[in-house]
C-alpha cells in the first residue's frame, strides 16, 4: 500500500478541469517529483492533494485512508505537510511564533528545539518577524514549519521559485535529508533536473496530463524527454 | 482657564479616547480575522449598555454586575450573528458581510427601539466629589472607567499575543489559507473572535452608557469615529487602532475651548486626513506580504 496514491483524478477552478485522469502515488520516505511545462497542472496536483483546490474527483487516499472529503486540517493531523509556492510563512508572526502556530504538534517545545538544531540559521532570528527574513531563511523557515508536526508526507510546491541557484542548491540539500528523517516528499518543481536528481520516481505533466512516468534515473536519461521536458538549464520550459 | 483645566480636558479625552479604542480594537479584530468592516460593533456596545440597564431596572444597584450583564449580552449577541449570518458569508468577498452588518445593525436598533422606546436611560451612580491630583480634579469615575477599558484592552492584547489562540488569531488574519494547511482550526478561531469582539463591545457599551446616556444611537454614533480611529492606527495593528483612538479623544477634548462642542468631531477627523496624507498605511500599519 503506498503512502499517498491518486486514481483518476480530476481537479480545478470554476468549471474547468486543469488536470484530469492523473494518477500518481507516493511510498513512505520516497521522493518523487512533478515536472512539467508552465500550466501543466503541477500546482494543481500540490492543491489537491492538500485540499486546497475548489474542485475535484476522483480517489485521493493518504496511509490507507480515503481524504478527498477531507478538509486541509484535518489532512495535516493525518501527517500530510505542505509548503506553499508562495506566502509560506506567516509574516507577521516571528520566526518562533511560525513554528509554535503549527497544530498537531506534541511536545512542542523540545520540536521547536529541534528544528532550530536542524535549521540554525532560524535560531539566531527566532524574534524577527519572518516578513523581515530574506528569502533563503523564509524557504528554511517554511521547512521547518511543515515538519515540526512530524508529518509522514510533505508536499512541496516549486520550493526553488524566485530562489538564486545557490539558495536552490540549499533547498534541494533539504529534501534530500527527509527520507532521512522518515519523511516522503512530493516536490512540484519548475527545475526538473535538479529536482530529478535528487528523486527516487517522477512525474511529467503535459496540458494536465501525466505524458511520462517512472524511475528519475530513466527519465533523465531519456533524450526525448529532456529536449522537450527537462531543458538545458535544468528548468522545465 | 489654566494648566489644570487642560490637563482635566486630557484627561477626559484618554478616557473617551479608550472607549473609542475599544471600539476601534473591535472593528480591527473582525477586519483582520473575518476581512470586513463589521457595521454591527456600535449597536453590539448598544445591546451592552441596554442589558446594564436592564438589570439596574431589576433593582441591582451593582455597577460589577451590570457590567457582567452587559458583556454577556453583546457576547451572546456577538456570537449569535457570527452563527447565523456571518457563518455563512464567510469566503464571499468583503461586500456580502458588509451589507450584512449594516442590515443587522439597523435590524437590531429597532427591535432596542420598539422593546425600550426611545427614552434615554442613565445609570444612576451615587454622587462622589472629584478626586485632586496634583491640584488638578479628576472624577474617580472616569479613572474607573478609563481604569476598566484600559485593563480590557491590555487583556485582549496579552490574548493576541502570548495565548495559542491568539497567536492563531493573528496567524489567520495574515493568510487563511496557510493557516489551514497549517492545521489550524480555523472555525475555533473566528468562533473566540467573535466572543472576543463580544466581550470588547459589551466593556465599551457599559463604559459608554455610564459615562453618557443610554439610547438606541448611542452605538451607532460612536461608529465612524472608531472605524476613523482604526484605519488612523493602520488597519492590522489592534495597538494602533487603540493609540490612534487616544489621539482622536484628546484631540477632540483639547480642542473644545477653541472650536467649541460641535465642531470638536470635526477636528478629530481633519487630524485623521493630515496623517493619512502623510502615511497611508496609518500611524502603526505594516505594507507588508510575503510574495
Amino acid at each position: 500500500m503506498s503512502l499517498l496514491e491518486l486514481r483518476d483524478i480530476a481537479a480545478g477552478y470554476g468549471e474547468i478541469d486543469i488536470v484530469s485522469g492523473i494518477a500518481i502515488h507516493v511510498e513512505a520516505a520516497e521522493i518523487v517529483t512533478v515536472a512539467g511545462t508552465n500550466g501543466a497542472g503541477k500546482s494543481t496536483v500540490a492543491k489537491t492533494v492538500t485540499g486546497i483546490i475548489p474542485r475535484c474527483r476522483g480517489v485521493v487516499e493518504f496511509d490507507g485512508r480515503d481524504i478527498i472529503r477531507l478538509a486541509p486540517e484535518t489532512r495535516v493531523s493525518l501527517g500530510l505537510g505542505y509548503v506553499p509556492q508562495v506566502a509560506n510563512v506567516f509574516p507577521s508572526l516571528t520566526v518562533l511564533e511560525n513554528l509554535q502556530v503549527m497544530a498537531g504538534v506534541r511536545n512542542r517545545k523540545s520540536r521547536v528545539a529541534e528544528m532550530m538544531a536542524l535549521f540554525p540559521g532560524l535560531a539566531e532570528r527566532r524574534m524577527v518577524r519572518a516578513g523581515a527574513l530574506s528569502g533563503g531563511e523564509r524557504q528554511q523557515l517554511a521547512f521547518a514549519r511543515a515538519l515540526m508536526p512530524n508529518p509522514k508526507l510533505l508536499v512541496l510546491d516549486e520550493p526553488t521559485a524566485a530562489l538564486s541557484p545557490a539558495l536552490a542548491a540549499q533547498v534541494f540539500d533539504h529534501i534530500r535529508r527527509l527520507p532521512g528523517l522518515g519523511v516522503a516528499a512530493l516536490v512540484i518543481e519548475q527545475r526538473a533536473r535538479q529536482s530529478l536528481e535528487i528523486s527516487d520516481r517522477g512525474y511529467i505533466l503535459d496540458l494536465g496530463r501525466v505524458v511520462m512516468q517512472g524511475k528519475a534515473s530513466d527519465i533523465l536519461a531519456n533524450p526525448d524527454m529532456a529536449a522537450l521536458y527537462l531543458g538545458q538549464d535544468g528548468s522545465t520550459h | 482657564m489654566g494648566y489644570a483645566y487642560y490637563v482635566g480636558l486630557a484627561i477626559n479625552g484618554a478616557v473617551e479616547g479608550l472607549t473609542i479604542g475599544l471600539a476601534a480594537l473591535a472593528i480591527n479584530l473582525v477586519f483582520a480575522v473575518g476581512r470586513f468592516p463589521n457595521a454591527t460593533t456600535g449597536d453590539l456596545m448598544t445591546v451592552g449598555a441596554y442589558a446594564g440597564i436592564a438589570v439596574q431596572q431589576s433593582g441591582l444597584r451593582s455597577l460589577w454586575l451590570q457590567g457582567l450583564a452587559a458583556v454577556g449580552a453583546s457576547m451572546a449577541l456577538s456570537l449569535a450573528l457570527y452563527l447565523f449570518v456571518f457563518r455563512a458569508l464567510r469566503g464571499r468577498g468583503m461586500l456580502a458581510p458588509l451589507l450584512a452588518s449594516i442590515g443587522l445593525a439597523i435590524l437590531v436598533r429597532s427591535v432596542l427601539s420598539f422593546f425600550a422606546g426611545h427614552d434615554q436611560y442613565v445609570f444612576q451612580l451615587p454622587i462622589v466629589r472629584p478626586i485632586m491630583i496634583a491640584g488638578i480634579p479628576v472624577q474617580s469615575y472616569d479613572l474607573w472607567l478609563g481604569g476598566v477599558a484600559l485593563v480590557c484592552v491590555l487583556l485582549v492584547m496579552a490574548i493576541l499575543f502570548l495565548s495559542p489562540i491568539g497567536r492563531q488569531m493573528r496567524a489567520v488574519a495574515d493568510d487563511l489559507t496557510l493557516a489551514r494547511t497549517s492545521g489550524i482550526n480555523v472555525d475555533r478561531v473566528y468562533l473566540v473572535m467573535w466572543l472576543l469582539v463580544g466581550f470588547v463591545t459589551g466593556v465599551a457599551g457599559m463604559v459608554l452608557g455610564v459615562r453618557t446616556v443610554v439610547m438606541p444611537e448611542m452605538g451607532w454614533n460612536m461608529l465612524l469615529p472608531a472605524f476613523a480611529a482604526a484605519v488612523l492606527g493602520g488597519v492590522g495593528s489592534p495597538a494602533g487602532a487603540v493609540l490612534a483612538a487616544m489621539v482622536v479623544g484628546i484631540a477632540q477634548e483639547m480642542s473644545t475651548p477653541v472650536l467649541g462642542f460641535t465642531y470638536k468631531i470635526g477636528l478629530a477627523f481633519m487630524v485623521l486626513v493630515v496623517i493619512l496624507a502623510v502615511r497611508p498605511a496609518g500611524l502603526f500599519g505594516r505594507v507588508e506580504r510575503v510574495r
